[in-house]
């Protein structure tokens, strides 16, 4: 038998090389963590589903206190809640009718969008010193009536240095389906080990219009949550 | 008591992705199996992400996953060895190199664990005295000196079965 000329060729000989291709959203699934591609194909539906349905909550909450009148909820028509939607899929084949494909996020826009997200005082405030990695970027697009997509803004992922627990008013968007784009709203949530956040980033406005922890962590709505008369999005 | 640094998702993924290869290899080589090796590193990590909050940050994070890695191999060589004993397979070799494969197996077996994962650490991962010295919380110079040992006693029991 011939001998390895050294301990390294005699380890090789025992377990060869491995390849580096694994499957990470495997292991948060089994982590119990929702994967990012998972969560790209389903953000802005369930982000506008979330959104609507905290601003009918608080809207009933708003109505049986006597703050909205009741002729002021009611349109006489279906809600046409998703004035934002989706990008289409790049790979969908194209056909007439499909609308045409979101422009991906680039110059100017990404550079916008970092810069006005991380100047944002709010966030800022909530992040208390923790840094962030943007893991995801996504572009937010309205779709006009002639089917042309535009970019809006950004949907961006903010991976944090630290897991955040905090007490505090988050900015968040009622797409309401009246005519206009969506309406600024707070509420007050009570945060557990968010580990990344998520952030709207409206391009047109320059402003960072709504903040929601990572599906893992804890939200606990808290009292106080009211419209704020501000600020409907242009 | 100072608060844990944690780990984020962001870190321990660029930790998979630019040493998946290496854990998996030194996971195989303490199971006994290359074919294990696949879920012992997913469960390692799947155990990663889930205690990530308590990485203390004391140490480097790499250091950590790796124990973490060892451990889920510790453990699936344990069930392994569980259930050879219950159904005691015996497995012979096909050829040559299987031949040769399973002299040099039987050499590293009769090392000392402690041994045998600086080996392994050292060449499947090519980690540095001081990256092992963190991952098993022992001194650059026991790892010098384990080493040394290692490779001594490896060529002696080769050169026992090769004469």
């Amino acid at each position: 038998m011939n001998k390895p000329s050294s301990v390294a060729e005699t380890l090789d000989l025992l377990v060869e090389p491995f390849d580096n291709n694994g499957n990470w959203d495997q292991i948060l699934r089994r982590a119990g963590i929702a994967s990012p591609q998972v969560r790209s194909q389903v953000r802005l539906p369930r982000l506008i589903a979330l959104a609507a349905v905290v601003f009918c909550m608080l809207a009933a909450a708003a109505f049986a206190t006597g703050l909205i009148e009741p002729e002021l909820l009611s349109t006489g028509e279906d809600p046409e809640l998703p004035v934002v939607t989706p990008a289409p899929k790049l790979s969908d084949p194209p056909t007439q009718s499909r609308p045409a494909p979101a422009p991906n996020l680039g110059s100017p826009e990404m550079p916008a969008a970092k810069a006005i997200t991380a100047a944002d005082p709010t966030l800022r405030s909530i992040l208390d010193g923790r840094t962030y990695v943007i893991t995801e970027a996504v572009p937010w697009v309205n779709r006009t009536i002639d089917h042309q997509v535009q970019i809006v803004g950004a949907d961006l992922t903010l991976s944090l240095s630290e897991p955040l627990s905090t007490r505090t008013p988050l900015p968040a968007a009622a797409f309401t389906g009246s005519g206009e784009p969506y309406r600024k709203i707070k509420v007050y949530a009570a945060i557990e080990d968010a580990t990344a956040l998520t952030v709207l980033v409206d391009l047109r406005t320059a402003e960072l219009v709504t903040i929601r922890p990572d599906k893992a962590a804890k939200v606990t709505e808290l009292p106080g949550n009211t419209h704020d008369p501000e600020g409907v999005g242009k | 008591m100072a608060k844990a640094r944690g780990a984020s998702l962001v870190e321990l993924r660029s930790l998979y992705e630019r040493r998946l290869g290496e854990f998996r290899r030194v996971a195989a080589a303490i199971v006994g199996r290359r074919d294990a090796a696949e879920d012992v590193v997913q469960e390692a990590f799947v155990r990663a992400v889930r205690a990530r909050e308590s990485f203390a940050g004391d140490g480097p994070l790499d250091a950590w996953v790796w124990r973490i890695v060892l451990n889920a191999a510790r453990d699936s060589r344990a069930r392994a060895s569980r259930a050879v004993d219950a159904e005691a397979p015996i497995e012979t070799p096909t050829d040559l190199s299987d031949g040769r494969r399973e002299v040099v197996r039987a050499a590293v077996e009769q090392l000392p664990e402690r041994q045998r994962l600086v080996l392994f650490l050292r060449y499947y991962a090519d980690l540095d005295y001081r990256s092992i010295a963190e991952t098993l919380s022992i001194s650059d110079g026991t790892v010098a000196a384990t080493l040394n040992a290692a490779h001594a006693r490896l060529r002696q029991l080769l050169t026992e079965v090769t004469l």
